[in-house]
């Protein structure tokens, strides 16, 4: 599953470290998120959702 | 089972996997670092088991007899494992994982002497080149359980004093550490029993006891964890359990089939640590991935 996490952060001129206490998760857990290799629960992409103030479609995309 | 075992073998994967888990920061210490708290820790508890593990022969050669020195070198190490245990428990962050890493080296250096001398192999008429490969394997493991716990606490103290460690996630994984290294004093304790009697019932009971706090600990000490270093935990557990319960069952099996020497504590011991080695090897499998992403994760910074 790709996503725009990175872009959102870069946007916004967070760390990964920022991000990863904002949404009261390791750091670890978002480089992981980023890089493709770990999919998130439901109840923290929309954590992640309102946090950037978008819907999960516009963050995560689905790769068939 | 908590691992870490040869831990990275145990000791570089649980400090970077387990401190990273417990306290989602990222891993800042050098190779070289790492290399020289390796081999220093490694250093130490060589000394520790040539001042120790000898107590016996030093016993003996100050006159004592020679079942009396046995016995006193036992009770002399175990209560050692139980002093180091202790200072874990009590310890602050920094010092609880070196302390319980002592009590774990002074126990499978112990054993595993026991083992290569011929103490307990030779009465159970196993053979005797035998009985000391396995013994020198149990040091091996006791010595590598020794560095990776060691190295973990090391690695803990310059880490995570910078933001304090997840207290929420430390103390059941302390309990369950203890509880470990009281659990295999019992296994030991158990090998001086005669089966069936009173005190091996009794033995038997504090070591199931022991053996509920593990499992509470792990429990706890997931729940604490965020969502994905829980799925990971969790996964490694599973795995680990399963490599443990099939090599019960492999040691009940070969009991039964006449296979193994019966001697139940001494066999419970081996195929304890037998588990461990196999539980670890799983854990590194089940985690090299997130090892490779934590890699991947450092370079990214650096060249940032």
């Amino acid at each position: 599953m790709k996503n725009r996490l990175k872009v959102l952060r870069a946007e916004r001129d967070w760390s990964q470290t920022d991000l990863a206490e904002a949404l009261g998760v390791s750091r670890q857990t978002i480089h992981a998120l980023e890089a493709g290799k770990y999919d998130p629960s439901l109840p923290l992409a929309f954590k992640i959702a309102r946090l950037f103030g978008q819907s999960i479609e516009q963050i995560f995309e689905d790769q068939p | 089972m908590t691992l870490y075992m040869l831990q990275e073998a145990q000791g570089t994967w649980m400090t970077q996997q387990g401190r990273s888990a417990r306290a989602g920061q990222g891993h800042k210490v050098g190779l070289a670092t790492k290399f020289g708290i390796a081999i220093g820790s490694g250093a130490v508890v060589a000394a520790m088991g040539l001042a120790f593990g000898p107590s016996t022969v030093l016993l003996e050669a100050a006159g004592v007899p020679e079942t009396m020195a046995s016995q006193w070198g036992i009770a002399f190490n175990v209560a050692l494992v139980s002093v180091f245990a202790l200072l874990g428990g009590f310890a602050t962050k920094r010092f609880r994982w070196i302390f319980s890493g002592l009590a774990g080296g002074v126990f499978g250096l112990h054993v595993g002497k026991a083992m290569a001398a011929g103490e307990f192999g030779l009465g159970l008429g196993l053979d005797a080149a035998f009985t000391m490969l396995i013994g020198i394997v149990l040091i091996m493991i006791g010595l590598l359980v020794s560095v990776g716990y060691v190295h973990r606490g090391l690695g803990e103290a310059m880490e995570l004093e910078r933001s304090g460690p997840d207290t929420a996630m430390m103390r059941p994984s302390l309990a369950s550490t203890l509880a470990e290294g009281g659990l295999l004093c019992v296994l030991a304790v158990m090998t001086l029993l005669e089966p069936g009697s009173p005190a091996m019932l009794a033995a038997c009971a504090m070591g199931a006891g022991l053996l509920a706090i593990m499992i509470w600990g792990h429990v706890r000490a997931a729940r604490a964890m965020d969502e994905m270093n829980r799925q990971v935990w969790t996964e490694g557990l599973a795995a680990g359990g399963t490599v443990f319960i099939l090599g019960m069952v492999g040691w009940a099996i070969g009991q039964m089939a006449g296979l193994l020497p019966q001697a139940s504590a001494v066999g419970m011991i081996g195929f304890y640590y037998l588990a461990y080695l196999g539980s670890t090897i799983t854990l590194i499998a089940v985690r090299y991935p997130s090892m490779l992403a934590k890699r991947s994760e450092q370079g990214e910074e650096a060249d940032a």
